[in-house]
């Protein structure tokens, strides 16, 4: 035990050295990606989340690179992006054999500190020191031209202990849907070869985007229908639409990591062939001609009749 | 930045025939006591142009080291107030080391000031509920000197909950069964937008790089907007405006935190001139007209791009248009740039999107006003948004079609490939 708190107290030294000589870089870079954890130390089992930010007062809209961290220490178990200053992303942050890989754009760039980019959950599976950092990790100035800026990364050290150290779970409930969004259909002759697809995307200020569903339907459909609806396709954006005369009801959910969903909806964009103006006006031409041949004909059997009576 | 206590003199223009040294400095220090303040003096020609065949001068001091005004958001909670705000861009010379927090009670002070050092949010407490708190942040500059003042923000904080009353111990038998809780009932929050565009201009906003809202700025370029029904978290809102030709301001982006139940004011928000040329190239020694709108009455500094730097400063009239029309003698022959920005009581705002134009052999005119993106709009509908993401995001890390090629030659970098880079140039041409 004792043991246990010399090390605790060597390694929070340890980072606080590594943390003043990070700020003190800090202030000289265009841009800072760094790392802050729930807690600085787990026992094995037990999770910690660590949060990436950016600080970039002189305006970054785009960043990249790949999450590192050492897999025999630690296990990643979740990859959130709720909250985040990433309006737009690339490549939504997820797990790859490099790490976990992200890219995306703040359209009007972000200039200030202290900006989420994403959370990542992690699981202790082995006792040791376990140091979360960024490889190939570039940020692109807002300068109109991508420039890439100076950066300063730093890196979040974990230390990981056989027993437990009363690391809460860093897991909230919430029952707040994502954001309320509006996809576009378009079509553009370099995208699907022309065809008509949609495009769509919204945030969730808590556990972040899950994932995207979608539906096309020919009729109009409740929200208890849509729930009971069993033909949702799971879909990224841009999505290719199976209705290409665009005369279905389109609806996209988004579904976050607590099950939590938002649901848009688009009407069709074109009326079905039956329900065409000239088509309801020559039904309704040939109800009133049917109509007309009819009566015709009974008037003339009506005379054929009384012709017959007076025979 | 020039250190305090140095005497400096530039060599602005030398040849074998002349040598001009300009501007000369003296004492840029501060001398303060407790009665008096003395700033440095910079002496300066005298005003006017001398010109002659083969050489101008120009006098005057001409560089105007200045900083962007930040935009403020104010939260209110229980007994406390939530503030966060941009960060400043200092130009030339100018490094914000930090800022000053000014907090009263009385709207437009005087105000009480705490250093909050080089941060761009801080949380405020212990305040009284009920009482309507009024702030600004002033950035410093590198010797601490306090170099601009933002607009004044304010938020009424709320009273803390009074503690729950025991319930009477019910008198046998029966019972309420109690009301379940209140499970699902999600708090939102009202974020309200005051700001400056230009006069009757169309403003849109922006949330989250989608199109939230649109308004309409008044005669004196004011606008105010307010979204409701939104979730607790980070925004990152964009605000820009269009002028009375049609042409669309640069970005102006700041974040938000949303608290559920909560007003959040943001103040502030000076959207950028816009800007133009009447030519795109022109022989040197000819002269340049650089126009746009900005603010009525507001003070307007041009800059010109080239290997040197050129300033120059005009005001804009009462429907905020401003003209300066700018020799061209000094630039080399080449491409340049020009960018603007605009101040008026006391806020400044950031500079414009730069506009090219070239020094050359031949005078070319430029066209109609540029109501369209000159980059990022792939599909070419004079707008950059999620359509235009999604069609360059289907190329990422893929070859590039023939057709598509010649779209990111013209639309994006040129490098025949799509990557962060291209993603980064549509993020600066965002509309939304």
């Amino acid at each position: 035990m004792n043991t246990n708190i010399h090390e605790k107290l060597l390694y929070k030294l340890q980072l606080s050295v590594l943390m003043f000589f990070s700020v003190s870089v800090l202030s000289a870079q265009a841009a800072d990606l760094y790392f802050k954890e729930s807690v600085s130390s787990i026992g094995i089992g037990e999770a910690v989340r660590i949060d990436m930010f950016l600080s970039s007062v002189e305006g970054a809209n785009a960043l990249e690179g790949h999450v590192t961290f050492p897999q025999d220490t630690l296990t990643l178990e979740r990859v959130e992006d709720g909250n985040s200053i990433v309006s737009l992303w690339v490549e939504r942050p997820h797990k790859t054999n490099e790490g976990v890989v992200f890219s995306g754009v703040i359209p009007g760039g972000y200039f200030a500190r202290d900006g989420k980019i994403f959370s990542l959950v992690f699981r202790g599976r082995k006792e040791g020191q376990a140091l979360v950092s960024l490889a190939e990790a570039r940020v692109l100035l807002h300068d109109g031209a991508g420039s890439e800026g100076n950066l300063s990364i730093v890196p979040a050290s974990i230390r990981i202990f056989p027993a437990s150290t009363g690391a809460k779970e860093p897991f909230e409930e919430e029952n707040i849907p994502p954001e309320d969004f509006t996809p576009i259909v378009a079509q553009d002759p370099n995208l699907f070869d022309g065809q008509w697809f949609v495009a769509f995307t919204t945030q969730d200020k808590n556990s972040g985007i899950s994932h995207y569903e979608i539906l096309e339907s020919r009729k109009k459909l409740s929200d208890q229908g849509l729930g009971e609806h069993v033909e949702w396709q799971k879909a990224e954006t841009p999505y290719k639409l199976l209705d290409q005369e665009l005369t279905s009801y389109i609806y996209i959910r988004a579904i976050d990591h607590q099950g939590n969903e938002r649901i848009a909806a688009i009407e069709p964009l074109k009326k079905s062939f039956y329900q065409q103006p000239y088509v309801l006006a020559a039904g309704f031409l040939l109800i009133l001609l049917v109509g007309w041949i009819l009566r015709r004909w009974l008037h003339h059997r009506g005379k054929q009749t009384a012709t017959g009576y007076m025979r | 930045m020039l250190a305090a206590g140095y005497v400096a003199f530039a060599d602005d223009f030398t040849s074998t025939n002349f040598s001009v040294t300009a501007p000369v400095l003296f004492s840029a220090s501060y001398s303060s006591s407790d009665s008096f303040q003395l700033f440095g003096t910079a002496a300066q020609f005298a005003g006017g142009s001398t010109t002659a065949t083969s050489f101008g001068l120009h006098a005057g001091f001409l560089y105007f080291p200045s900083v962007t005004t930040p935009v403020i958001t104010a939260t209110a909670g229980e007994q406390k107030v939530t503030l966060s705000w941009t960060a400043s861009q200092g130009f030339l010379g100018w490094k914000i080391s930090g800022y000053t927090l000014g907090q009263s009670t009385t709207s437009g002070g005087p105000y009480t000031y705490t250093s909050v050092g080089n941060v761009t949010s801080k949380e405020v407490t212990g305040l009284s509920g009920g009482t309507t708190y009024h702030f600004v942040v002033r950035p410093k500059d590198a010797f601490g000197n306090l170099i601009a003042t933002s607009s004044q923000v304010s938020a009424t904080p709320s009273s803390p909950a009074p503690a729950p009353t025991p319930a009477p111990t019910p008198s046998g038998g029966g019972g309420g069964g109690g009301g379940g809780g209140g499970g699902g009932l999600i708090i939102l929050g009202t974020v309200n937008f005051y700001g400056r565009a230009y006069p009757k201009s169309a403003v849109t906003l922006l949330k989250d790089a989608q199109i939230a809202a649109t308004t309409v700025a008044g005669p004196d370029a004011k606008f105010s907007l307010t979204l409701s029904q939104l979730t607790s978290g980070n925004y990152i809102f964009s605000v820009y405006g269009e002028d009375a030709s049609g042409r669309r301001s640069s970005l102006l982006t700041f974040p938000v935190s949303v608290t559920s139940g909560s007003v959040t004011n943001v103040t502030g928000i000076f959207i950028a001139p816009t800007i133009a040329v009447d030519k795109s190239e022109l022989k040197r020694g000819d002269t340049l007209s650089i126009f746009g709108q900005s603010a009525p009455a507001s003070e307007i500094t041009i800059l010109v791009n080239s290997e040197q730097e050129f300033f120059a400063k005009t005001n804009s009239d009462a429907s905020g248009a401003y003209l300066y029309n700018f020799d061209s003698t000094p630039l080399e022959t080449g491409e340049h740039s020009t960018k603007s920005k605009s101040a008026v009581q006391g806020e400044i705002s950031s500079f414009s999107a730069a506009v090219r134009f070239a020094i050359g052999q031949r005078t070319v005119f430029a066209g109609p006003p540029q109501r369209c993106p000159s980059k990022g709009d792939l599909n070419q509908d004079c707008r950059v948004n999620l359509v235009d993401f999604s069609v360059a995001a289907f190329w990422y890390k893929r070859p590039l079609s023939a057709a598509f090629a010649s779209i990111e030659k013209t639309s994006l970098n040129g490098d025949n490939k799509v990557d962060l880079v291209d993603f980064s140039i549509m993020a600066f041409f965002w509309t939304g």
